[in-house]
């Protein structure tokens, strides 16, 4: 594993970062840093791309269960560019807004990704989120027709954008955690 | 690169860019941020619309204007962003805190907050005393004549006793250096300081409870049980393997917990069985108060044999029999009540933690009052020297004695139980952070502070430095000895009712004993800032009649006869506030009954849409069988009805979550 050329990013670039994304001046540096340690040799940090793999072994992705998920919603072409792990970084920052946050939840835990959380993706998540073995049919059942009756307005069985939105506005503890620290400084 | 360009020639983009132009550069900015599209569109997106706007035609005055503005604005958002970074790099305990978010999940995290928060209070109070009332009497010349012996940090008296860090060594006089330099009156420094300092706590306590309600407000929704919130707020913040998969392993408990609680409340209990959980809480109700009355007893009786006691022996450490009494009942007394839950048996878990939570808090505020109520009608009125000092000393004993208490508990409670449980007993190993009873414990420290601020003005330098010392304790404990565990704990609704206590008997209950002193009691004669005044309130009288003969001041005279000291203007208040209120409670059950009409019509449009699709599926198939041609029209027919119907959805669906977000608006 090499390293990146050895460069400073530019004023303008920073400054750019900054408007165009909720991270502060320093978490941008830090996520640079990091990036310039894990990307190939001999490139410049913009044209750099990481693997999936390399992104879902850092620290704050390694163990969560729905990793590669996230890989697979912020990435383009199963390669992050620099400025798709800022992009990752500034929606699960602290300061980023809660519209933003949903949507992209959304993306996430639509596994078939046919812009709808069917009972399909809703197995998938539990069986993500149990992670053992002696999960039930009954149970896996009965709580996907709990989750359903409890956000699904329309009774198509899916749950829809403004569905899934409808349901998270109503619960606080969602904004918080929803939050993924990248930077180790 | 042609997604993006066809997206932005797309009628979508197109409109998208249309409502950017005229908005001002902030609000511009702050919109393309919160798109979710990738950093190279909102680049294009941003480079398209500064083109198009340079390319208006603007007058010169305008542009000018707008110009100026737009760089003033800029240079402002900088200088904010730049200054918050600051602030927050020079944040304490940044980083320890993001360990303890990132293994113990965000319930025991709160825990931790809330002792910075409260920490910020005492660096406030602090620091306003400090620059008022302590360095100005430093200036003057002091006399110490006891010696100084080690027994005095725990006592707080000795040598302490005429310091700064107590009433009686204040003096009343004006202080002045120099012939015609500039006066400082102490008394009135001394009562308005310390008035500041509580009203400014009384309006940042406000404001953040009214924060956390509107965020956390306990939501009455009927179709909620939290199951939904359980599947989809996955706590993203936790990195350690290993709280990941006790987590994992939490979560499967509370998920059949939350199924079988659905479960039971279709379950009619027996009238046999009622009366046996009916009768269960009385007694045990009845046995909880009688023990807090008990304890209150005990204590007061305590404190007037000690007064006794003191006069009769004189070991200067004899005065610490009470401040270990009080902390013992605090110690043992709620593990005591926590045993209730044996026999007691409670439909939800979450019914049992509140009311833990009320007798514990009953317990700790009772013990308060009966101690303030002996302070005030014994020793004050008793002919004692010096009561607003012994009443100090008293506070600062029974503060140290708590902390002392805690030390002992994390340093030796913990570690023993570890070791023990190691060795011997496994099951004792799991210990699992108890954060109520350890906020209660904060909350009853900060309320000794508030009520002792005016008898002992460094007495938020004495809680700070407990704070910081509890914190690093704490958090060796809690990493050697305790693991992650997240039972059924709505961390965000807990918090607001710390909050919410925090307020409620805490703060108000230490305002009005420094109302009842202020206005009641008579200062001794001798020592203190208020000596030889009938009552503490008549020194801001005298001031207000020296007002009276000077010219310049006499507005300030009449706001205080016509506004502070008339009871017309209260009345008018209220009765404003009053009709605000309702005014805002009527508005909020207009929204909510227009919620419950649009959730019926979305569910009615739903059965629409599910019998039109299946009616269009059935003509898909006969139109294979039969004859096309008479039924492409109805097939026709049924696909524009369908349509209409999906819009009308789409739309409702919108205006409920906005009438819902208004109601109870996303917190951040």
């Amino acid at each position: 594993m090499g390293q990146c050329l050895r460069s400073q990013m530019h004023w303008e670039d920073l400054e750019e970062y900054q408007a165009l994304t909720f991270l502060t001046r320093n978490e941008i540096l830090c996520i640079h840093n990091t990036f310039l340690k894990l990307c190939p040799e001999g490139k410049y940090y913009k044209e750099a791309t990481l693997t999936v793999d390399q992104v879902s072994s850092l620290p704050a992705l390694r163990v969560n269960p729905f990793r590669d998920r996230i890989c697979r919603v912020f990435s383009h072409d199963n390669v992050f560019s620099f400025e798709d792990v800022l992009s990752m970084a500034s929606v699960f920052s602290e300061q980023a807004c809660p519209s933003l946050k949903i949507e992209y939840a959304f993306r996430i835990y639509d596994f078939n990704e046919n812009g709808f959380i069917d009972e399909e993706d809703l197995q998938k998540i539990v069986l993500r989120l149990l992670n053992s073995d002696d999960v039930s049919e009954d149970l896996l059942m009965d709580l996907i027709q709990h989750v359903l009756s409890e956000s699904d307005l329309d009774n198509d069985n899916m749950l829809s954008f403004t569905e899934f939105e409808h349901a998270m506005a109503k619960s606080p503890d969602f904004m918080n955690s929803f939050r993924i620290h990248f930077w180790r400084c | 690169m042609k997604e993006i360009e066809l997206y932005l020639l797309s009628f979508a983009g197109q409109k998208l860019i249309t409502s950017l132009i005229p908005m001002t550069s902030r609000d511009r900015i702050k919109t393309i941020r919160n798109l979710p599209r990738t950093m190279e569109e909102k680049r294009r997106l941003r480079n398209i619309v500064d083109k198009e706007k340079s390319k208006q035609p603007h007058h010169t005055l305008h542009s000018c204007w707008a110009h100026c503005l737009d760089s003033i604005s800029l240079d402002y958002r900088r200088s904010k962003s730049s200054l918050s970074e600051f602030f927050s790099s020079i944040s304490l305990w940044q980083k320890t805190l993001k360990v303890i978010g990132g293994k113990f999940g965000t319930s025991v995290l709160s825990y931790f907050n809330f002792l910075k928060w409260l920490l910020k209070f005492n660096i406030f109070s602090f620091i306003v005393n400090f620059s008022f009332i302590i360095i100005p009497q430093l200036t003057l010349p002091g006399r110490n004549t006891r010696p100084f012996t080690g027994l005095e940090i725990l006592t707080g008296a000795g040598s302490f006793t005429e310091t700064v860090m107590y009433y009686g060594f204040y003096t009343n006089s004006t202080i002045r250096h120099g012939s015609s330099g500039p006066s400082y009156d102490m008394q009135l420094a001394y009562i308005f300081t310390i008035g500041v300092s509580l009203v400014i706590c009384f309006f940042s306590l406000l404001y953040s409870m009214a924060k956390y309600f509107r965020n956390n407000f306990i939501n009455p929704h009927l179709y909620s049980r939290g199951i939904a919130k359980l599947i989809f707020c996955w706590d993203f913040t936790v990195t350690h393997e290993k709280a990941v998969k006790l987590k994992q392993k939490n979560l499967s408990t509370e998920i059949r917990e939350n199924l079988s609680e659905i479960l039971q409340e279709n379950v009619k209990f027996t009238f046999r069985q009622q009366l046996a959980r009916f009768s269960a809480h009385i007694a045990a109700w009845l046995v909880s108060t009688g023990v807090a009355i008990a304890c209150c007893a005990a204590v007061y009786y305590l404190a007037e044999y000690n007064s006794e006691f003191l006069k009769t022996h004189t070991n200067p450490g004899a005065v610490l029999l009470l401040p270990f009494v009080v902390s013992c009942i605090n110690l043992i007394v709620p593990r005591f009540y926590s045993m209730f839950g044996l026999v007691e048996r409670y439909e939800m878990p979450r019914h049992e933690v509140y009311i833990l939570l009320i007798r514990n808090v009953f317990l700790k505020m009772s013990i308060i009052g009966i101690l303030c109520y002996y302070w005030l009608n014994t020793v004050a009125l008793s002919d004692e020297e010096c009561w607003e000092t012994l009443i100090g000393q008293e506070i600062y004993r029974l503060l140290l004695m708590d902390f002392v208490f805690s030390l002992a508990n994390s340093v030796l409670g913990e570690f023993l139980r570890r070791i023990i449980g190691m060795r011997f007993i496994k099951s004792l190993v799991l210990q699992e952070f108890d954060i109520a009873r350890n906020v209660l414990e904060l909350i009853y420290a900060q309320t000794l502070v508030w009520i002792g601020i005016f008898f002992c003005p460094l007495l938020p330098l004495i809680q700070m430095i407990s704070l910081f010392i509890m914190f690093y304790v704490k958090n060796i404990s809690l990493r050697m000895n305790f693991q992650p565990s997240n039972k059924a704990w709505r961390a965000s609704q807990m918090i607001t009712v710390f909050i919410l206590l925090l307020f409620f008997p805490s703060f108000t209950g230490a305002l009005s004993i420094l109302a009842i002193t202020i206005w009641r009691l008579k200062p001794s004669a001798t020592c203190g800032p208020f000596r030889g005044l009938p009552f503490f309130i008549q020194s801001i009288y005298l001031w207000i009649d020296t007002l009276h003969r000077r010219s310049g001041y006499m507005w300030v005279v009449w706001i205080y006869q016509n506004l502070i000291g008339s009871v017309h203007f209260f009345f008018i208040l209220t009765l404003i506030v009053l009709i605000i209120t309702y005014l805002y409670w009527q508005i909020t059950e207009g929204r909510k009954v227009m919620i419950r009409l649009l959730h019926e019509q979305i569910i009615n449009e739903g059965k629409d849409k599910m019998f039109l699709i299946e009616k269009l599926t059935k003509l898909q198939e006969m139109e294979k069988i039969e004859n096309p041609r008479a039924l492409i029209l109805e097939r026709r027919q049924t696909e524009v009805r369908l349509h209409v119907v999906l819009g009308t959805l789409g739309t409702q669906t919108c205006l409920l979550v906005q009438s819902a977000s208004l109601n109870w608006p996303v917190g951040s």
